[in-house]
């Protein structure tokens, strides 16, 4: 591109327009301010930078939410991958949803669908249920112990005694 | 008044807006289709999961359906090779700057939020107001120059709010938690297994996190000399976070190049190619037969 300019020409704005830019960006300064201030995820982008700023205890259970899944043709429980290829939806979309899935189960039959959807080839799936697995850790270290809680299950004809109740895994070596 | 007018709009050359506009786009195209993915198969979620964050309820929109991800993620991806080419630079911006941040907004409207990627729209936001320029172009402008001042003003907040962040959430024991240690557990690379074991070096680890992101404002105080090789030691500090936890920022890695002179590295990269081509050097002229 020609340039009729010769080097060093600068090109300048009016005070009007740098006020006016000038205001633009104090405004946005303060929505960031304010995000951080008072804001949470619901604000963004202008919610708090909140990367890595959670406390971690060095004590106690470790919980971890799993999907276990019945295929067509199988009446066992078998554990699923839970992420966006699978379900359209990652793990932590749906540990965060828990209260409304337990009062309404009928959510967990969307993931059925979903998947259908997405991976039209794979065996379907009949049934799902959510797990909840605590690790349970003394000082940082494994106890050895698991348990395994049911949170929900869809169709609540999959539902068996066994969901009614903890399982405890694996027992802490003597 | 008139000082700190002169600091927000110091001229820049519109070659390095024209370099910058490069690495954004190119960037724009890369993270669509590689890098943050999850808002696509959204698409494919039922809207009960749908969650709208404010954003979406002032501008109304609705749960993601897979034509709205489609054309948002192909739309987007063709604005941003207008974008490349130069041409209509303030239409193939704004297309940009639209279909990036709605895309982003379909990834975190179901529960889950990456706290990384707010800084970016402002970069997206401001590089259409320049409108043309070219990467031969040695004029300065102010309006470039403002663009510039606010990139590097919403990147260098990323580090100083985000420690505010670790403040109002984590409390001030932050430093002394075991945060990192959680995070090279879950996710650590063999360097992050081998700190491990040197329990505190992790610890001073927070230490060090927390205090440079608080002196981050710094950055506007310090000579050229020194604001460059803070911003090298920022890449560093993101390689090495990369290599520990296998966690980049990436939106917020291009946006550091807002405080590089990008045309005088372009200008002495080709010189240096010509040299060793064995060209003589000569001046850029515009021949056509």
């Amino acid at each position: 591109m020609a340039q009729e300019a010769p080097d060093g020409d600068t090109l300048r704005l009016s005070r009007p327009l740098k006020a006016l830019l000038t205001g633009a960006l104090l405004a946005i300064t303060a929505l960031f301010l304010a995000g951080t201030v008072h804001g949470s995820d619901r604000w963004w982008p202008f919610g708090p930078w909140r990367m890595y700023a959670t406390s971690t205890a060095p004590s106690g259970p470790v919980g971890s939410t799993l999907i276990q899944v019945k295929e067509a043709g199988d009446d066992q429980w078998r554990p699923a991958s839970l992420n966006p290829d699978t379900v359209g939806l990652n793990r932590a979309e749906v540990e965060g949803r828990m209260p409304q899935i337990q009062a309404d189960p009928s959510m967990l039959g969307t993931l059925l669908e979903s998947h259908a959807r997405l991976l039209p080839d794979a065996p379907q799936w009949q049934a799902i249920r959510v797990v909840r697995s605590d690790v349970l850790l003394e000082n940082g270290v494994r106890t050895g112990e698991v348990r395994e809680s049911t949170l929900a299950v869809w169709p609540s004809s999959a539902r068996t005694p066994e969901d009614d109740n903890p399982r405890t895994l694996e027992e802490a070596a003597p | 008044m008139s000082r700190l007018w002169s600091w927000l709009f110091a001229p820049v050359p519109l070659a390095r807006v024209a370099l910058f506009r490069r690495c954004v786009y190119a960037f724009v195209i890369v993270d669509i289709l590689l890098l943050h993915t999850s808002g696509y198969r959204h698409g494919w979620a039922d809207p009960v999961w749908y969650q709208p964050l404010y954003l979406g309820e002032v501008f109304r929109i609705p749960a993601a359906d897979v034509p709205q991800v489609e054309i948002l993620k192909w739309g987007t991806v063709a604005a941003s090779l207008l974008a490349l080419t130069g041409r209509l630079p303030r239409v193939a911006g704004a297309l940009v700057a639209v279909g990036w941040v709605w895309y982003q907004y379909v990834a975190f409207a179901y529960g889950k939020v990456d706290h990384d990627r707010g800084d970016f729209i402002v970069a997206l936001l401001v590089l259409p107001l320049i409108g043309m320029a070219a990467t031969g172009d040695r004029r300065r402008s102010e309006l470039a120059g403002f663009a510039f001042r606010a990139v590097q003003l919403a990147c260098i907040a990323t580090y100083f709010l985000s420690a505010w962040a670790k403040v109002r959430f984590g409390g001030w024991d932050w430093v002394n938690s075991a945060t990192i240690t959680r995070a090279v557990i879950r996710r650590g690379t063999f360097l992050g297994d081998w700190l491990l074991h040197i329990p505190w070096s992790l610890h001073a680890t927070q230490w060090v996190i927390f205090s440079l992101e608080m002196l981050s404002p710094l950055i506007f105080f310090v000579s050229e000399y020194w604001r460059r090789r803070m911003i090298a030691g920022w890449f560093a500090f993101h390689a090495a976070t990369y290599a520990v936890i296998t966690i980049a920022f990436w939106p917020h890695l291009i946006m550091l190049l807002a405080f590089l002179p990008l045309e005088q590295y372009r200008d002495s990269a080709v010189a240096r190619w010509r040299s060793w081509r064995g060209e003589e050097p000569r001046l850029r002229t515009s021949t056509s037969p």
